[in-house]
This record gives structure tokens, sequence and C-alpha cells, in this order.
């Protein structure tokens, strides 16, 4: 038995084959027509539509016999598709080729083949249509003729087939693309070559408050407050231009505007796309930057002046001392400077270090929870109490206050440099008074924590300062002071989501109230 | 006579250091402020004045360029000592007139040295 050769594009044609998706697909009238039609007008008992897959015939349309499939060594079909035009085999006991073919010696009997290669809209061959007898007969040239008239039947409906699945696929990926353009949160306008809008999508209506209709017509610069020069004119294809402005809006309002323009050629026109973003957000995170910069950049500077002021003493007072001879009291009163101003320096890193901690590091540098308001007082008392007027502070706390969340030794330290400055700027005989009592509003649940002195108090020029870094109202009254004490304070507030209110009069004294936020429980000891 | 030098710091720690490392140079009166500093000035007449940048509220800067612009004291030496030692700190000072620009920390040596070339 002559087995058929593997065609050269073999890979090709079963890739074909697979996109015409019809191997193992259930019978159709528009084949079962063709099949019916040729074995009428050949007069046969047998003819199919058969698809040649890697190792078998499959039949897509079969009369006359009862497989779905037979092994492709087997098949007249595998010879017939190596053939450009109708493979005939005339009487098939005749020929050697196939003599010991079990399609022939087995019970289908066969004794006469025609078949003609069927072509994918690719070109390549993905298997045949043929008409077979039990009995040899003879094949005319008008037989050849109809049998290739039958055959681009067949292949039309081929063509047919893909040609719906590319109408699908367009329509899908217009779909697509529609889909994408309405939730795009960009806004995007087509305009035409005088930059007229021709269409928008959805986020271009929110973006300028009004719809497509209204926008639809109107030129863009009619969309901004300035002419934004070179959006659409002189502009090279395949190049974007992106330009700021400010977008004007349906009902006035304007808003800062990036819009990028690219240049597209549709059914022979010029046409921009232009996508427009709302620049507000982009260019408040700048400033924000920015300033935040400023910020830093103003702590360093000014950090790096109050570093070096009391080193100035440090360096200064002791080369004096190694290099000039003193007598022993002088000498002791420049020791003692250093010793002083070292003393300062160290409390300065130190502070400066838990600046910088609490600013870069955020809530995390806090271990907060639920806190009696008692226990963070006492830090605080600790704290200042080297500066030996603990007896002045009065304490008026409610009973029964809700735990507060916080972290007691940061939030202690914090209070400590108020009744820090609270004892320090009054007289000495005078009370610094604490209280703290329930928040108003029971439903939010705070607790409310008020610092009073009857002391110098603050010009309202001193209170928009005192938080800041290195501000000292009396820079003079009190060398030892870093000015760092209330913007740590403040920063340790912060941290907490508590809030501060600040009440001072000159001459009279200051209120420093805290509202802190109650915890849900104390912890368990 | 000696030669007469003034020197202007809020800081009285720094006052004494500098008073303390110029007093071999000549007679050094001291300051606090910018209003004190004019008193000296018109009782002292320095050659030499030490001039702290910032002093409390006010800008040793200003003081300094408004004594250079006065014909009665444009021809006393100016070293401003500051704690701000970036360069665009020094050329501020240069700016306002001053005859040199001295950053601290400072070793007493460097400062007599400085003090002393003013004065030749």
């Amino acid at each position: 038995m002559l087995q058929p050769l593997l065609p050269k594009d073999e890979a090709s044609r079963l890739q074909a084959l697979i996109d015409l998706k019809l191997l193992d697909t259930a019978p159709e009238e528009r084949f079962e027509r063709i099949t019916r039609l040729a074995t009428r007008l050949f007069d046969v008992p047998m003819a199919m539509v058969g698809l040649l897959d890697a190792e078998r015939l499959w039949f897509k349309s079969r009369i006359g016999v009862t497989d779905q499939e037979i092994p492709r060594v087997e098949t007249f079909c595998g010879h017939a598709i190596l053939q450009d035009d109708v493979f005939v085999v005339e009487d098939t006991a005749a020929d050697p080729r196939f003599a010991d073919n079990p399609v022939i010696t087995g019970p289908l009997q066969l004794g006469f083949y025609a078949g003609l290669p069927l072509a994918a809209p690719c070109g390549s061959r993905v298997g045949t249509l043929c008409v077979l007898d039990h009995r040899p007969r003879r094949f005319s040239d008008a037989d050849r003729l109809l049998l290739r008239d039958l055959a681009a039947l067949v292949t039309s409906e081929f063509a047919t087939d893909a040609l719906q699945r590319a109408l699908r696929q367009q329509r899908d990926s217009e779909t697509w693309l529609r889909a994408l353009l309405n939730h795009l949160p960009e806004s995007v306008l087509m305009l035409d070559e005088s930059a007229n809008v021709l269409s928008v999508n959805p986020a271009a209506e929110r973006m300028f408050g009004a719809p497509a209709g209204q926008l639809v017509g109107r030129n863009l610069q009619w969309l901004l407050v300035e002419a934004v020069p070179d959006l659409v004119r002189c502009l090279p294809e395949g190049q974007v231009c992106t330009r700021e402005g400010t977008g004007r809006r349906a009902d006035g309002g304007t808003f800062p505007v990036e819009i990028s323009t690219s240049v597209m050629h549709l059914g022979g026109h010029r046409r921009y796309a232009a996508i427009a973003r709302d620049n507000a957000a982009r260019l408040e995170e700048t400033r924000r930057l920015r300033a935040a910069g400023e910020r830093r950049s103003h702590f360093f500077k000014m950090a790096a002046h109050e570093l070096r002021t009391p080193l100035a003493s440090i360096i200064g007072f002791s080369e004096l001392l190694l290099k000039r001879d003193f007598d022993a009291a002088t000498a002791r009163e420049l020791l003692d400077i250093v010793h002083r101003q070292a003393g300062h320096l160290s409390a300065l890193v130190t502070q400066v270090l838990d600046l910088a901690r609490l600013e870069s590091g955020g809530p995390a540098v806090l271990q907060i929870g639920p806190q009696r308001i008692e226990t963070i007082l006492d830090e605080a008392l600790r704290t200042v109490e080297s500066l030996g007027q603990n007896a002045r502070i009065a304490l008026a706390i409610e009973p029964d206050l809700p735990p507060v969340a916080a972290d007691p030794h940061k939030l202690g330290a914090a209070l400590a440099h108020v009744l820090n400055n609270s004892l320090v700027y009054s007289a000495p005989g005078t009370p610094v008074t604490v209280r703290a009592w329930r928040g108003p509003d029971a439903a939010v649940g705070t607790v409310l924590l008020r610092i009073s002195d009857s002391g110098i108090g603050m010009s309202e020029e001193q209170q928009a300062a005192m938080f800041e870094a290195f501000y000292r109202a009396k820079p003079d009254a009190r060398p030892e002071s870093t000015g760092l004490g209330l913007a740590i304070f403040r920063e340790t507030i912060k941290l907490h989501n508590a809030s501060v209110d600040v009440v001072s009069t000159l001459g009279r004294g200051t209120d420093i109230t805290l509202t802190l936020p109650a915890a849900a429980a104390l912890p368990h000891a | 006579m000696p030669e007469s030098i003034l020197v202007v710091d809020d800081q009285p720690e720094l006052r004494l250091l500098i008073r303390l490392t110029l007093q071999t140079l000549g007679k050094v009166a001291v300051a606090g402020s910018g209003e004190e500093m004019m008193a000296r000035i018109a009782a002292e007449r320095p050659r030499v004045i030490v001039l702290d940048v910032s002093l409390g509220g006010e800008s040793g800067l200003e003081l300094c360029r408004a004594l250079k612009d006065d014909p009665a004291t444009s021809d006393i030496r100016i070293l401003l000592l500051s704690a701000f030692v970036q360069a665009a700190d020094v050329a501020a000072g240069k700016a306002a007139g001053a005859d040199d620009y001295m950053a601290k920390p400072f070793s007493p040596r460097e400062l007599q040295d400085a003090v002393n070339a003013l004065l030749a």
C-alpha cells in the first residue's frame, strides 16, 4: 500500500484547519446540501467533505459511509490534497498503489475515487470534496468541471465563516474600545484639523461640565481660558504635544489642565486625539513637596546655626584656657561656661533628633495604647522635677475619666515642655494649674487637658510663631532654652490625633488646652 | 592710645570670649544690641567692629549696611561673625559691606589674626 506523503506546508496547513473551527463539530445543512448534490449529480452512492487532520480524515459531511473518521494513512484524500487538480482513481483494483488498501478490500468495497482539494481562505489545503463508488467508473472532463464547481461552493462556505469571524472580532474590539473610552478617567476628545471638537468621552463631559452635544462643534480653545499654542498647529506625525493651561467649565469655573495632542489619519482626514487631565492635584502635590523641602532645609540651616553657637564657646574658651594663663577663679569661670555650653549642645542634639524622628517616622514612632491621664501627667511631672518647682503645680483631675489613646512616655515628655514653660515664664509664687475633664461630646469620646499659668503671656505675634522650631520668645532671658520644646510638643500632639488650643494675653498668662481622643479600654496589667 | 575694638553679640558668653581673645590687640568695648552698639560707637570711635549676624531679633547684616552707608561710620572696619556658614550667607555678608566674614565656631587665634589685619 502506498501511504500518502506529507505536504510541504503540513504545519501551516494544520493551523489553517484549526482556524476553520470545523473539526469535531455537528453536521450542518450548508455542507450536507453539497454532498447530497454531489451524489445526485454524479450518480454515486458516496460523497464526503473530509477535513484532513494530522492522523485522521474527519468528515464534516458524509453520505454513504458510517465511520465519522478514518486513519489518514488509509485515505485517498491524503493523496488528493497533494494534487493541484482533481485526483481520480477510476479503477482502484487495477491501481497497484491502492490494491491492498483496507478501504478497497474492506467492507466499503471502494472501486472508484475522485477528489478535489479544498482550500482554506489562506490558501492552505485543509481537506477534500470527494465522490466514491463501489464499482469502477469513468470520470469525464465535464465531471471534473462539475466537481470543481461543487468544491468552490464548499470553500466559499469556509470563506464566509472567516469573514463572519473577522466581523465579529472587529465588532468586539469596537465595543471594547468604546468601553475603554467610556471608563477612562482621562478626558479624550477627537478634534478636526482646526481643533474643533468632533467627539468626547464621558470623562471629558464631566471635566468640562457639559454633555457631548454642547461640546461637539466647539473649538478646543473655547474650552481653555487662554489660548494654548502649538496644540494642533505644525504638530509632526507620531509626536505628542503636551501643554499646560487653564480649562474652562461650562459653568464658568476654571481648573488647571494638561492637554496632550497627537495626530492621526482617519478616512483620509487629518484628526487630532486630545487627552486632558485635571492638573490641580498634581500641582498641589508639587507645591506641597516643595514647601516640605523648603521647611526641611530651613530646619537644617537653623539646626546647624544653633549647634554651632554653643560650639563657638566650647572651642573658643577651651583654646584660650589651653594657651593662656588665667588666675584660678577666672579659669574656673571659663570652664564653667564650657561645661554649661556643652550641656546645652547635648540637649540640642537630643531634641533635634527627637523632632526629626517624630517628623520623619510618623505615627510608627509612637506606641499608642489606652492610658490613664494620671499616668501621663506623672511622667511629665517627673521630667520637670529638676526645676524644683513642682510644689506650684495644682492638679484638678475629674474622677473616672476614660482612658486616652496615647504613648505615655512621648506624650508625657511633650507635656513637660509646656509645664516647663509655664513654670519658667511665671512668677515664683504663682500656681500652675493642670485640669483634666471629660469632653462635651460623649459619642466621640475625648478628654480635655488644660495647663494654665498666670505668667508673662504671649503677644499674637509670639503665639503665631510659638510652635516653630528654634523660635524663642525671649532669647536673652533663657539661654538654656533650645527653642524646640513646643515644636516637639506640637509634633507629638499631631501624631496623637489630638488638637491644641492656645489662649494667651500679655501680662496675664497662658492657657494651653489639649483635646485627646479617648481609648476603648485600659491595658491589662 | 591703644586701638579700640567693639564687640557686638547678644550672647554674654560670646562677648566675654571675644573680649578675652582680642584684649591683647587693644581696648575692647562690648555691646549686646544694635542700640548699645550705636552708643558705644559714639563713645569709643572704634576702628574695628566684630559684629554678630543674628542679634536676637535684629539683623547684623542690616546694622552693617547702615554703618557702611553712613559717612560718619563708613570707615570703621567690620568683621561679621556668624553661625550661618553657607556660601550664600558669606556672600550676603560681603554684600552688606563687611570687610571680613568669619564662621562660628572659630579659633581665637584666627579671630585675633583677622582683626589684626583689619587694624593694620
